[in-house]
């Protein structure tokens, strides 16, 4: 098994896609997807599952498991549960997969809208980038604001502005997102 | 290490916008990106092996029996607990 971050990601895609389960791989991930570049140790990725889908967390666990990542089947009913994270860490490296089910409308959102885009070969589906930049606004960190940055600069022709200023204002981000767009002047 | 950790998004409420300087970086590696014809997915690929490959040295050099599995727990730890610092510490601000 490769432990690079390449054959993690590859592994953690090629399981995704396995399981025949809907997901969505939204965050910083998506942000280098974008251009942004940065470091990340982990890939956060949304799925839509209910605890009480035992079938399908069984698969998903079996995907997971077939390509040497660590999984208990009471962790995730519990983390779906309690609306939490299930971390999924490889066994080969200190790489993560943060998984979490449909939460909150902006979760149901970017799994809704999500693109299907090639990574190293490999079919895979990502957030949209407008809905990744509506939910790095709600968040705001440092890191968060600077992907956004590099989002607009560098997928610009990608977004749909109309859109992001409809979910902006809906998500009340609107002023945070206008100040972000007047400092870069376009 | 437990298996099951917790993350949690904070928001934060007000918005630090970047500086100009640091706008100006950022546009300067997406001009470099391109100019260079590289790839972003790669570039944090190589930056994620890079940190991980630094790690392990330093482990090894202070316990120089330590197993592979032993020194990405460690690894593992370290990450976690700066992700729960940065966190706490944006929430913060």
């Amino acid at each position: 098994m490769e432990n690079s971050f390449e054959g993690f990601v590859k592994r953690a895609i090629s399981s995704l896609n396995e399981s025949d389960i809907d997901y969505v791989i939204i965050g910083g991930f998506a942000a280098i997807i974008y251009s942004r570049s940065r470091m990340t140790m982990d890939i956060d990725v949304i799925i839509n599952i209910k605890p009480a889908e035992s079938g399908k967390i069984k698969k998903l666990m079996a995907s997971f498991e077939r390509k040497e990542f660590d999984i208990l089947e009471s962790e995730v009913i519990a983390s779906l549960n309690e609306k939490s994270y299930i971390s999924v860490f490889d066994k080969n490296s200190p790489f993560r997969i943060d998984i979490k089910s449909i939460y909150t409308e902006l979760d149901r959102i970017a799994l809704k809208n999500k693109r299907q885009l090639r990574i190293f070969d490999l079919e895979t589906w990502i957030e949209d980038p407008c809905d990744l930049i509506i939910a790095k606004l709600i968040y705001g960190s440092q890191q968060d604001i600077e992907d956004i940055v590099a989002v607009l600069l560098d997928a610009k022709e990608e977004l749909n502005f109309e859109y992001l200023y409809i979910r902006a204002k809906e998500e009340k981000v609107h002023e945070k997102l206008q100040k972000l767009i007047d400092k870069l002047r376009f | 290490m437990s298996k099951k950790f917790f993350k949690r998004r904070y928001i934060v409420k007000s918005m630090n916008l970047p500086s100009e300087h640091r706008i100006k970086q950022i546009k300067e590696d997406l001009r470099r990106i391109k100019e260079m014809n590289a790839d972003p997915v790669k570039i944090a690929c190589e930056l994620a092996d890079f940190f991980v490959k630094i790690h392990l040295e330093q482990i090894r050099k202070k316990q120089p029996d330590i197993t592979k599995e032993e020194a990405i727990d460690i690894i593992r730890k370290r990450l976690v607990k700066r992700e729960l610092q940065w966190k706490t510490l944006s929430k913060d601000l």
